[in-house]
């Protein structure tokens, strides 16, 4: 009897461990998944926001109160009017129109000028977690520059 | 109880075995492919979108003070295009600037064609495991064209008028046909032989000859052309009428009487005439038998020389006399039937003939490409006023035909005897060269030859054009009577050629040819137009003489008639010419057809304007 209870103790001490491992191994497969679905969303918001600000909005002249969707170029250029219009806006209006959660800054290679002032960029510039950066080319001021978007969680 | 227990462990282990490997098969194998980039896209909508002028780039700034760039207007990409095109240096060195003033870590360049002009790269090319590129076509823009200026085209809406020639070939016809010296030829028997042609109603006739060549040598012949008797006396050999002024537009009759036979083959007549009409060619599916009186057994050959491919073929003769029909092709004779009339006519329908040719060897589809002879024998031995009457024909048809490519001019002209040596006798040579001229462009449609022959006995034979062999005996066997031959594109590439081209007979010693009673002649079809060329700094025409082959001369203003005749320079003029070199049948800067400024249509375009001739694809690439 004494031989029969030791058996019972080794198959319950192995059937702890793999149950051990089978939660070790959920444990990182949950972590990963997750961690690359937020680099997904966060890739796929800033293309989506960046397509959005490369573009020529709607209405093709909007302003603070008509605008449906940002966007600041007009043939291909960066028109100045637009961009001093989105500088103007609320940032958290800006997110609702980009139909976005995650944070955003919005950047030139060159300095940008609205109304005469040097402004760097426009959004949040207090990045936190899961930075993604989003590249484009495109014309300001009659000059090939590249445009930067910076989206976070 | 030791044993149980172990058992369980070993079942542990299978089922954490199992788990584990469930769990790597399950654990889905996601690969993250990176997202595409926008750069190449981008890229092209800057160079499409800015203008050279406006662009903010110290490099451009030079070129356009420098003078190197002188259309604001253009686009960055057009303006590199340009230099593409022109200079590549400045092309490289302007792309590589703009593309300095864009910051990225991507490796990314700009491609013309296949050649990369531009690159900002931290890798190579030559070593990228993944390419994405964004494509634009760029008109106007070719390496090594001009990209601004003028082209031109030209055509001829009509003519003044266009030397071509009626041909008329005679074929082998007498009376009292039988066995002569182990063979078979005419025999001593009156026959009346008349030929039919039709001149085209508005054409000028500017000479008309007729090569009569009896079948028997100082045979008494008379001949008439619409009833005016041209001559009464013996031929030696042959003899060649002027019979221009008896011509005239519509139908014409030539009348043979021969006291002693018809005619040996040879015999021919040229009618050579001007008409405004640019297209004179058509197809024909109905080839007459000439009308024949005489003695018993009438002979009369056909020989037809069809492009295209056979589909079906008929025979009638209106005749009320016994008729044997035959067909010969090279040395192989076929008897296809005889028959009595039936209502005046001797038909032998598609079936018999396709069975007689079937039988022997010879299908349709072999047919075309080379001469081939009907051969009609008519009537009994010394049967009296024996004859062929009009409405007597071969009909081929043919399942498909060459029709006159669309904007040609079709051309129909005599091919003249270049050289010839190693007599034979009387004017027959052993060897022969014809030349003839295909201008730029050209369709050639036949080359063909009546020969004047005469053997003294079996003898080697050889055909060649532009030096391809096209009938060698031996191996092929010897021909009696080489008395035609003809040639097409689809006998042998390289029989004809844009220029120079030549046909030579060669014959051993018991053979040779006339070369006053043979005839070559040549149907080709000419472009009336030529398409946009080559770009030049202006389009403004001028002046020009052109001198005819008939030794007249017209001068053609085009355009602003001031200005200087430079096809070097101007697009116009460069158009003329071309079109003018097309229509010169022999390279001697002579024009057969005959036009006036009012034959020229000219079609330009600014190319600066309108800039979609030619092109170059542009590529933005990046790569990983």
């Amino acid at each position: 009897m004494i031989k029969k209870s030791q058996a019972w103790g080794i198959d319950a001490t192995i059937a702890v461990t793999i149950f051990i491992i089978g939660i070790f191994i959920f444990y990182i497969y949950s972590i990963n998944t997750e961690n690359k679905s937020t680099i997904e969303k966060l890739s796929y918001d800033g293309k989506v926001v960046m397509d959005s600000i490369l573009s020529d909005g709607y209405p093709l002249n909007w302003d603070s109160t008509s605008v449906i969707k940002i966007g600041i170029l007009s043939q291909n250029k960066i028109n100045e009017a637009k961009l001093q219009n989105f500088y103007n806006l609320e940032y958290s209006k800006t997110r609702k129109l980009f139909n976005t959660r995650y944070n955003y800054y919005f950047f030139l290679s060159e300095n940008m000028y609205i109304n005469g002032n040097v402004v760097e960029g426009i959004g949040n510039q207090g990045a936190n977690k899961n930075l993604i950066k989003i590249t484009r080319f495109t014309i300001y001021r009659n000059k090939p520059v590249t445009a930067y978007l910076y989206i976070w969680e | 109880m030791n044993k149980k227990s172990a058992f369980f462990s070993m079942d542990a282990l299978i089922a954490l075995f199992i788990i584990l490997l469930v769990i790597l098969l399950v654990y889905p194998k996601i690969t993250h492919q990176k997202p595409k980039s926008n750069l190449n896209e981008d890229l092209i909508n800057v160079l499409s979108s800015l203008k050279i002028g406006e662009i903010n780039n110290s490099y451009a700034q030079d070129l356009i003070s420098s003078g190197k760039i002188k259309d604001m207007n253009k686009l960055v990409m057009e303006q590199i295009g340009e230099f593409y095109a022109n200079n590549m240096t400045e092309a490289k060195f302007l792309a590589q600037s703009i593309l300095a003033q864009m910051n990225t870590s991507e490796n990314i360049g700009i491609w013309f064609g296949s050649e990369m002009i531009a690159s900002k790269n931290s890798s190579s090319y030559e070593d990228s495991k993944n390419i994405e590129a964004e494509r634009q076509v760029i008109s106007g823009i070719e390496k090594g064209r001009a990209t601004s200026g003028f082209i031109a085209k030209a055509w001829l809406k009509k003519l003044v008028k266009k030397k071509t020639s009626l041909i008329v070939r005679g074929d082998l016809m007498c009376g009292k046909w039988g066995p002569f010296h182990g063979s078979e030829y005419c025999g001593s028997a009156v026959a009346r032989i008349n030929y039919s042609f039709f001149v085209p109603e508005n054409a000028n006739i500017n000479s008309a000859s007729w090569l009569a060549e009896p079948s028997w040598i100082s045979q008494p012949t008379t001949l008439w052309i619409n009833g005016s008797k041209i001559f009464d006396g013996q031929i030696e050999y042959f003899r060649i009428f002027n019979i221009t002024n008896l011509t005239h537009p519509g139908f014409n009759i030539a009348q043979l009487k021969g006291e002693w036979g018809g005619e040996d083959g040879a015999s021919h007549i040229i009618v050579e005439y001007e008409t405004p009409d640019l297209q004179t060619f058509q197809y024909q599916n109905i080839f007459p038998f000439n009308e024949m009186t005489t003695t018993g057994i009438l002979y009369h050959e056909k020989a037809l020389f069809i492009p295209d491919p056979i589909s079906s073929m008929r025979v009638q003769a209106n005749t009320t006399f016994k008729t044997k029909l035959e067909f010969r092709r090279g040395s192989q004779t076929v008897v296809v039937g005889t028959k009595t009339p039936s209502s005046g006519l001797v038909v032998f329908n598609d079936t018999e003939i396709k069975t007689a040719l079937n039988n022997a060897g010879i299908p349709y589809s072999s047919l075309n490409n080379n001469y081939m002879f009907f051969i009609l024998k008519i009537g009994t031995d010394n049967q009296a006023n024996v004859n062929i009457r009009k409405n007597s024909y071969v009909q081929v048809n043919t399942s498909s035909y060459q029709e006159i490519p669309f904007g040609s001019i079709d051309i129909n002209q005599k091919i003249n005897i270049k050289s010839y040596s190693n007599l034979l006798l009387g004017d027959s040579y052993k060897n022969l060269l014809w030349e003839f001229y295909l201008p730029r462009n050209s369709i050639p449609m036949y080359a063909d030859w009546q020969l004047g022959w005469i053997s003294t006995g079996a003898s080697s034979q050889e055909a060649r054009a532009n030096s391809i062999i096209l009938y060698q005996s031996p191996p092929s066997p010897y021909l009696v009577a080489f008395s035609r031959f003809a040639y097409t594109n689809q006998t042998n590439s390289g029989v004809f050629r844009e220029g120079l081209n030549n046909f030579t007979l060669t014959f051993g010693d018991n053979y040779g040819v006339s070369v006053n009673a043979s005839l070559g002649s040549l149907l080709y079809f000419v472009r009336s137009f030529v398409n946009y060329g080559e770009a030049f700094e202006k389009a403004a025409g001028g002046t020009r003489t052109i001198e005819f082959e008939d030794g007249s001369s017209r001068i053609i203003s085009i355009g602003n008639p001031a200005d200087s005749w430079d096809p070097d320079t101007d697009a116009v003029d460069d158009a003329v010419e071309r079109l003018l070199s097309q229509l010169d049948s022999d390279d001697d800067g002579k024009l057969d057809l005959i036009i006036d400024q009012d034959s020229l249509d000219i079609g330009t375009i600014d190319i600066s304007g309108v800039p979609y001739i030619w092109n170059t694809e542009v590529q933005a690439r990046s790569w990983s």
